[in-house]
C-alpha cells in the first residue's frame, strides 16, 4: 500500500511544477511532464537532505510532498487551461484507434510485469542502479558512505549520478523494506515519456499522427525490456521525451515556463545517466539555435538561460563527485584525451554496428526504417523549423553517443551488442516525434494541409 | 487508386512493425520465459548466499581453479552476490583492489586468510567452481570461520 501512496505523492509532486510552469500546456501536456517531474524534483530534495546527513525517510517524503502538494493546489486554483487547439483532419478509424490502443497497451503491461512481479533480474540493475538505491536507503551521503570510495566496487560506477538510485531509494523508504519496489517508479515514467510524444506530434500533426507514433513506440522491444527492469534507462528516455516535448512548446510560443522546464528535464537527464550530459549539451544548441537571424540575440539569451539552470541544479554532484576515486570506466575524463583521435580508425565498426542494430527488426520492428522513409519521402518539410529541429536533436543524439565507443577499454564488438539497443532507446522519443510530425496528410496527419498546427515555430 | 494503395501500404508498415515488436517480446516474456529463467537461477544463488551468510557478518567468495573463459559467471555472482548482502560485507579481494569485470575479478582472487576476513567483518567463506559436465558455476563448499 505504500508503494502506490508512494507513487501517488510523486505524480502530486510532479504536478506543482509541471502545472506552474507551463502555464500554458494542455491537461494532457501536464500529466505527461508531471508523471516524469515528479519521480526526478522528489528524488533531487532526498538528495540534496541526503548531502546534508538526512538519509530518506517516510516521514521527509510526506512533508516534501504536502509542500508541494499545497503548491499545486494553488497552482490548480489559478490555472487557466488551454484548450487543445481542434484539428479539422478526416476523423481516425476506430480500427485504427483500437489497434494503436492495443500496442500501447501491451507496453504497459510489459513494463508493468517486470518492474511488479519479476525481482530484480536485470545485470545493470543489480551492479549498479538498484545496489546503489539500498545504499542511498542505508547512509546518508554525508558522511560519505564506504562505499564510494571501495574500489572492488568499482564496477558498479562510483561516479554514476545519483538520481534514479534516490528514487528507487525514496520508495525503499515508504514501503519501509529494501525489497523490489524501487523498479515501480517505471509505472509513471513509461506512461509519462508516451503521452509526452503522443502531446508533441498531436499539436504538430493531429491525432492519428499522435496516435500512430506512440504506437510505434510503445511496444519496441528495448522499451519493455528495460522500461520495468530496474535500470537507468526509462528515467533518462523519459526525461528526454519530456525536454523535446518543451523545447518544440517553448520554440512555438516562447512561453519562458517550457524553457525552463526544458532546462530542469535536461538537468534531469545529466542526474541520470553521463550520457544526460550530452543530451542537455544537444538541447542547449538546438534553443540557442532556434528562431531566425531577427531573433537570434533572444534565443542566444534562452540558451544562456537553459545552460545556466542546468549548471545550478548539476552542481551538487559536480561538487559531490569531485574527489571520488576515478577508474578505467571513467568515459568523460578519457573523452578529453588525445585517445578519441588515435580510435578514430574503429568508425567504421562503430557506424557498422549502428546500422545493424538500427534495423534489427527483433529489436525496433520497422521503426527506425519507417523514420528513415518518412525523412526521405517527407524530406521537403524539413523547412519546417520544427520539424527540421527534430531532425537535428535526433541526429545529433545519434553522433553523440558514438565518441564513447571510440574511446572504450572494453571489446568494442562485446560492448555494442550489449549496449546499443539501450542507447537507441534513449533516443526512440525522438524518432517517434519525428516519425509523427512526418506523417503525411494521405494517412491522417494535418500538418501538410492547411489545417495544421503550430508549424510555424514563432508565436502567430 | 494509387493514393489508396500507398494509403494501406503504409498502413501496413505500421502494423507488421507493431506486430514483429510485440511478437518477439511475447516471445521473451512467455514464450521462452526469460525472465522467469532468469529469476530462478537467481533466486537459488540468492538462497545460497542467505543461507552461508552469518547474520550481520560477512561473505568472502572463492573462484576455485576458474578458467578465464568462464569469468563472466564469476562477475554475475560477484555481482550479484554483492546486490543480495548488501549492506553485509561481501568481498572477494582486498577492498582496494579495483574490480571492473570477471577478469579483474578472478586475477584478484585470492584467499587473505581466516584473520583478515573477520577483521574485515566476514565470518564465513563459499568456494565457488565451474562443473565441467554441465558447464554452469557451482558451490563446492561452504566453511564458517567461528571465533
Amino acid at each position: 500500500m505504500w508503494c502506490v501512496i508512494g507513487l501517488c505523492l510523486l505524480v502530486i509532486s510532479g504536478y506543482a511544477v509541471a502545472a506552474g510552469l507551463a502555464r500554458e500546456a494542455s491537461r494532457l501536456e501536464v500529466a505527461a511532464l508531471a508523471l516524469c517531474m515528479g519521480p526526478a524534483i522528489i528524488g533531487f530534495c532526498l538528495i540534496l537532505l541526503s548531502m546534508l546527513g538526512i538519509r530518506p525517510a517516510r516521514l521527509e517524503i510526506l512533508a516534501i510532498a504536502a509542500v508541494f502538494a499545497a503548491a499545486g493546489i494553488a497552482v490548480h486554483r489559478f490555472r487557466r487551461v488551454k484548450p487543445e487547439p481542434k484539428s479539422r483532419s478526416e476523423p481516425t478509424p476506430s480500427w485504427w484507434i483500437i489497434i494503436c490502443c492495443v500496442a500501447i497497451g501491451y507496453g504497459f503491461m510489459a513494463v508493468a510485469i517486470d518492474a511488479l512481479l519479476y525481482p530484480v533480474i536485470e545485470w545493470d540493475a543489480f551492479a549498479i542502479w538498484q545496489l546503489k538505491a539500498k545504499v542511498l536507503a542505508i547512509y546518508p551521503l554525508y558522511p560519505q558512505p564506504g562505499y564510494f570510495t571501495n574500489l572492488s566496487l568499482s564496477y558498479s560506477h562510483l561516479r554514476y549520478p545519483l538520481l534514479v538510485p534516490m528514487i528507487s531509494a525514496a520508495m525503499h523508504a515508504m514501503t519501509g523494506r529494501l525489497d523490489d519496489l524501487g523498479k515501480t517508479v517505471a509505472l509513471l515514467f513509461y506512461p509519462g515519456m508516451e503521452l509526452a510524444v503522443f502531446a508533441a506530434v498531436r499539436r504538430i500533426n493531429g491525432n492519428t499522427a499522435a496516435l500512430t507514433a506512440t504506437a510505434l513506440l510503445a511496444g519496441v522491444e528495448p522499451l519493455c525490456r528495460y522500461g520495468g527492469s530496474g535500470t537507468a534507462e526509462m528515467a533518462i528516455t523519459a526525461f528526454y521525451a519530456c525536454s523535446l516535448l518543451c523545447i518544440l512548446r517553448w520554440r512555438e510560443n516562447r512561453d519562458r515556463g517550457f524553457l525552463v522546464l526544458a532546462a530542469i528535464f535536461s538537468a534531469w537527464m545529466a542526474w541520470t545517466k553521463n550520457e544526460g550530459l550530452a543530451l542537455a549539451a544537444i538541447n542547449a544548441i538546438v534553443v540557442a539555435a532556434s528562431g531566425s537571424r531577427a531573433r537570434r540575440r533572444n534565443s542566444l539569451l534562452a540558451g544562456a538561460i537553459f545552460v545556466g539552470i542546468v549548471a545550478a541544479i548539476y552542481l551538487p554532484w559536480i561538487l559531490y563527485s569531485w574527489g571520488l576515486p576515478r577508474t578505467d570506466e571513467d568515459y568523460a575524463g578519457r573523452l578529453a584525451s588525445p585517445q578519441i583521435f588515435s580510435n578514430l580508425g574503429r568508425l567504421g565498426t562503430i557506424l557498422t554496428g549502428f546500422g545493424q542494430e538500427l534495423i534489427d527488426w527483433e529489436h525496433w520492428g520497422l521503426f527506425w526504417i519507417i523514420a528513415a522513409g518518412l525523412a526521405l519521402a517527407e524530406w521537403r518539410r524539413f523547412k519546417n523549423p520544427q520539424i527540421a529541429a527534430i531532425g537535428i536533436l535526433l541526429a545529433l543524439h545519434l553522433v553523440a553517443y558514438m565518441p564513447a565507443f571510440l574511446i572504450t577499454n572494453w571489446n568494442l564488438e562485446e560492448l555494442m551488442s550489449v549496449t546499443l539497443d539501450r542507447l537507441l532507446m534513449h533516443a526512440a522519443p525522438a524518432g517517434a516525434i519525428l516519425i509523427g510530425a512526418l506523417w503525411p496528410a494521405w494517412v491522417g496527419g494535418t500538418a501538410g494541409s492547411k489545417t495544421g498546427i503550430s508549424l510555424s515555430g514563432h508565436r502567430p | 487508386m494509387s493514393r489508396e494503395i500507398l494509403k494501406w501500404s503504409v498502413r501496413i508498415l505500421v502494423l507488421t512493425s507493431v506486430g514483429l515488436c510485440i511478437g518477439f517480446d511475447f516471445i521473451r516474456l512467455f514464450e521462452s520465459n526469460e525472465p522467469s529463467h532468469l529469476a530462478k537461477t537467481y533466486h537459488l544463488w540468492d538462497g545460497w548466499l542467505t543461507y552461508a551468510v552469518v547474520p550481520d557478518r560477512g561473505l568472502f567468495l572463492k573462484f576455485d581453479h576458474f578458467p578465464a573463459g568462464d569469468a563472466g559467471y564469476a562477475q554475475n555472482i560477484y555481482f550479484r552476490a554483492v546486490y543480495d548482502l548488501y549492506p553485509q560485507p561481501l568481498l572477494a579481494t582486498d577492498l582496494s583492489k579495483k574490480i571492473s569485470n570477471g577478469d579483474e575479478l578472478l586475477t584478484e582472487n585470492q584467499y587473505p586468510g581466516d584473520q583478515w576476513l573477520r577483521n574485515h567483518g566476514v565470518d564465513s567463506v563459499m568456494t565457488i567452481q565451474m562443473d565441467a559436465k554441465r558447464d554452469l558455476p557451482v558451490v563446492s563448499g561452504i566453511r564458517w570461520l567461528g571465533d
